[in-house]
């Protein structure tokens, strides 16, 4: 079976290579026959590459420990349902995994794509067939996932214990499919290069997959955050460690590209920008997989880690040549527009600001990222830079952009006045002086953190504003003002699906300036049966448990939590799970959440068996972070939603 | 046993691609 699973690696590589050469001849000749060719190649490549998958998979089930990756990352006494995450736990399977996705995104995109763009298409399938091959070349020979071990084992090391999460089901897969999607909008735009027909219609593709790898990314960056908050020494839900950050960075970008999209869209302008942004996303995209696998930058993200940096470095360094060399010689192919930025107060204005300052922030945390390599260079000693660094630099920004949501978008196209602008956002304002004032009086006197908060709400009254105006209008023909907001909604999708997405990151801010400046913490000693009391809590220590598993001893603690009043509030348990064969304790904290505050229990260190130490904290707001999660996926779902009349 | 099935269904994979690619170029050939 491993065997099997090889071969048919090999195969599709030969399949994948054949398809790109095929492709890229077939598009320089406009031989549509070569093209045909390569179709079928293309997609044969995939039904190889789904295929090896599911050998894999199958090992796993079949607990074949003779395969080294199945040995190193199965066991016997491991749950059943973490066989098919164990899949992409270590560095070759999770290649195989990143592989699966951009093979299976680029079918999709080429099946689905409108037979408009089939000439720039063939370029871009040219592209995404080499690209698969490089996959395919690493996995053939240089991490082969089946690998047949010399020695006979009856039972495998287990899936790493931080692994052994549920938040392994979601993250690893929405970030990998992320990082694996831009290719995608990568592609598009290289096919739109190479096409001398100068076709126009790609940039509505451009921006779907733009918008798919977004939400992937940030879905998955997000479920990331809310993983690493429930597991101790992980600094929180953020900790701007060099693996989140490469993750962050292209993010960042693609939220630059998705609003300078919509000035080409309506203006036509930005196409060289739109171009320059894509392939930035794509380079920042292969930075995290060769940071990520062996790159020369510490993180706790070390799971994939292996000794193929050198393989990603080099092909990061010929993509970033080839896309600056498409760029340069072939930009004439892409059709010019005279139209101009005619005020500084105009809706294109402020997305190509948010765009310099999206940009600028990856450049702060690119340098943060990069700055250990660039200290041994000049010094001979590694320095890194912590949250600190981060969060002064980026923060400030990031707060920037938020206000610029408020703004941007009730500006018109091509100009405003003033004034206009004035009065649109009066209301506002003077709300937002409102809330500053009461703030003050009840002692809230943290700059930054008066700042954020009275920014967060001046976005919201804005959109709140434009949504209530929208539904006042269509109340004229309708009296239900429920079915009057979702018909406005309805109407126009890209703007207010845009306004949802704003939501979200205003929910998300709202959770961060909370948890970053309101934070307190608390380490101590407890006995059992003792209650302490902290900000509003009333802890009570209950019980300290063991229980002995096969593979693991868990020891819980637990906690019943009353406030001040002593009315009861719930149960909290935290734990510590140690696993012999990997020598690791895999700890849990123990959370109770409320959309004011979360009551936040880490276990430290159990003493003896009636005594721990532990770590209590109160993180106000934390709550609003998760939910951006659900009101983004909304947003993307509404704006992407199709739209039949528009299309008919 | 179940490795001889994996070989032919190896094998019938092989060439089933191989035909499914170059059938468009020798039927133009044929042309």
């Amino acid at each position: 079976m491993n065997n099997f699973g090889y071969y048919i690696l090999i195969l599709g590589f030969i399949l994948s290579s054949y398809s790109g050469i095929m492709f890229i001849l077939g598009s320089y000749k406009e031989n549509i026959v070569f093209i045909k060719s390569a179709t079928r190649g293309f997609y044969l490549s995939l039904i190889m590459i789904i295929i090896s998958s599911v050998t894999l998979i199958s090992l796993f089930l079949l607990n074949d420990f003779s395969n080294i990756y199945v040995f190193n990352h199965s066991s016997l006494d491991m749950n059943r349902a973490l066989t098919f995450v164990a899949f992409y736990a270590g560095n070759e399977g999770s290649l195989l995994y990143i592989l699966f996705i951009h093979a299976l995104l680029s079918g999709i995109m080429l099946y689905f794509s409108p037979s408009g763009i089939k000439s720039s298409l063939s370029y871009s399938c040219g592209i995404l067939s080499f690209i698969s091959s490089f996959y395919l070349f690493v996995l053939v020979f240089y991490a082969n996932p089946f690998e047949v071990s010399e020695m006979t084992n009856s039972d495998g090391r287990g899936i790493n214990p931080l692994l052994r999460h549920p938040g392994m089901y979601i993250h690893p897969p929405l970030l990998m499919s992320g990082l694996a999607s831009i290719s995608i909008p990568f592609v598009i735009s290289q096919g739109a290069l190479f096409d001398s027909k100068k076709n126009n219609n790609w940039f509505s593709l451009l921006r779907i997959w733009t918008l798919i790898s977004w939400t992937l990314l940030g879905a998955g960056l997000l479920i990331g955050a809310w993983w690493a908050y429930t597991i101790l020494g992980w600094g929180g839900y953020w900790s701007w460690d060099p693996i989140e950050n490469v993750g962050l960075m292209p993010w960042l970008v693609l939220t630059a590209l998705i609003h300078s999209i919509m000035v080409e869209e309506r203006r036509g302008m930005f196409r060289l920008w739109n171009i320059i942004l894509v392939s930035l996303t794509f380079i920042l995209a292969l930075l995290g997989t060769f940071i990520n696998r062996g790159g020369p930058v510490v993180s706790v993200h070390s799971f994939a880690a292996s000794t193929l940096g050198f393989l990603f470095l080099g092909f990061m360094i010929i993509m970033t040549f080839f896309s600056l060399i498409t760029i340069i010689y072939k930009y004439k192919n892409i059709q010019k527009n005279k139209n101009k930025i005619e005020s500084y107060l105009s809706r294109e204005s402020s997305f190509l600001l948010n765009n310099v300052l999206l940009v600028l922030t990856s450049i702060i945390i690119l340098w943060g990222v990069l700055f250990p390599v660039v200290s041994i260079l000049f010094t001979g000693t590694e320095i890194s830079v912590s949250a600190p660094y981060f969060d002064k630099t980026a923060g400030p920004i990031l707060l920037g952009i938020i206000i610029l949501m408020g703004i941007g978008p009730i500006l018109s196209w091509k100009k405003t006045t003033p004034k206009a602008t004035l009065l649109r956002i009066l209301p506002s304002l003077l709300l937002t002086i409102i809330l500053l004032v009461y703030l003050v009086v009840v002692g809230v006197t943290k700059f930054f953190a008066l700042i954020s908060l009275c920014s967060i709400f001046f976005v919201l009254t804005i959109i709140f504003r434009e949504w209530i105006a929208g539904t006042r209008s269509r109340m004229k023909k309708s009296i239900n003002p429920i079915s009057s907001f979702i018909k406005m909604i309805i109407s126009n999708r890209g703007r207010n699906g845009g306004y949802i997405v704003h939501l979200a990151i205003l929910s998300l801010a709202f959770g961060v300036v909370g948890t970053k400046f309101y934070d307190e913490r608390l380490d101590t000693n407890l006995n059992v049966s003792e209650v302490i009391n902290f900000k509003n809590y009333n802890i009570q220590f209950d019980s300290i448990e063991q229980e002995i598993n096969s593979g693991n001893s868990i020891t819980k603690a637990k906690f019943s939590i009353f406030n001040s009043e002593n009315d009861y509030k719930g149960k909290i348990e935290a734990m510590h799970s140690y696993y012999p064969n990997y020598n690791q304790i895999s700890v849990r904290s123990g959370i109770l959440s409320t959309p004011v505050e979360d009551l936040y229990i880490i276990p430290k260190d159990f003493i003896d068996e009636t005594k721990m130490t532990v770590r209590i904290a109160v993180n106000p707001l934390a709550w609003w972070i998760w939910l951006s999660g659900p009101i983004l996926l909304l947003g993307t779902l509404v704006t992407l939603w199709p739209n039949k009349q528009k299309e008919n | 046993m179940l490795e001889f099935f994996l070989s032919i269904i190896f094998i019938f994979l092989t060439i089933f691609s191989t035909i499914l690619i170059l059938k468009p170029l020798l039927q133009k050939n044929e042309k």
